[in-house]
């Protein structure tokens, strides 16, 4: 399908990646259906998170993997009653990046990530209770020794 | 802060319109109940942090071309999505 973006105009998504949020995004309760797609700069993919029926909002987002090895988000049972799965192993993550003007602050929230269950195609913005768990984590920062 | 003590079953008003009920008091939780007019948004309180993180993201331009040449100085690759 082709969705109006943000940044690039009008883009063809995968259908198979395109999953609906029943209860949106936080702040964005009425976009409901959002496509995640790659654009890759200098040979480097980035992923977008573009709602479908807006062009805002969209996200720039990252897997954990990359940024915040170690991820282990403890899903309660009423996220996981709405994403359809039995257990988190089941989902997919996202974390929203936030970009400064410095882009080596850049930052992750990894409080409220976005969970995706590939298998139903539902997705939700859901708040983690981990303590530690930062919604403005700064990857290069506290690798520089500072904090967070 | 006002602090008023109230039981499960009571309630009080604020202002024109908005009453907050208590409903249940447990261990570790109070369920509340609000009525008040539809334009009165209510939110938990931790969401409005998440809201407005949301927001700023939204709101700000991705620089993927900088992010790029970061990454690349870093030596990081992110996964190809699916």
């Amino acid at each position: 399908m082709i969705i109006d973006t943000r940044d690039f105009g009008r883009v063809e998504v995968d259908a198979g990646s395109v999953f609906a949020f029943p209860e949106g995004l936080y702040g964005f309760e009425k976009d409901r259906t959002m496509a995640l797609f790659v654009r890759t700069y200098d040979d480097i993919p980035f992923l977008y998170l573009q709602s479908v029926t807006n062009t805002v909002p969209c996200f720039l987002v990252f897997e954990p993997v990359d940024l915040f090895p170690g991820f282990a988000p403890e899903v309660d049972a009423d996220d996981l009653k709405a994403l359809e799965a039995t257990t988190s192993s089941e989902l997919m993550f996202l974390l929203i990046a936030n970009v400064p003007d410095s882009v080596e602050g850049l930052s992750l929230n990894v409080k409220s990530p976005i969970a995706i269950n590939p298998k139903t195609k539902i997705g939700r913005q859901i708040i983690l209770q981990n303590d530690d768990y930062s919604l403005r984590y700064q990857p290069f920062s506290a690798e520089e020794g500072r904090d967070a | 802060m006002l602090v008023i003590s109230r039981k499960a079953g009571e309630s009080l008003v604020i202002g024109d319109g908005i009453t907050v009920s208590i409903l249940s008091v447990g261990s570790d939780k109070v369920a509340v109940g609000i009525e008040a007019p539809r334009e009165v948004q209510i939110v938990r309180a931790e969401l409005l942090d998440v809201i407005e993180a949301n927001r700023e993201a939204t709101n700000t331009d991705a620089k993927p071309e900088s992010l790029a040449q970061l990454f690349k100085q870093k030596n990081i690759r992110p996964a190809q999505g699916e």
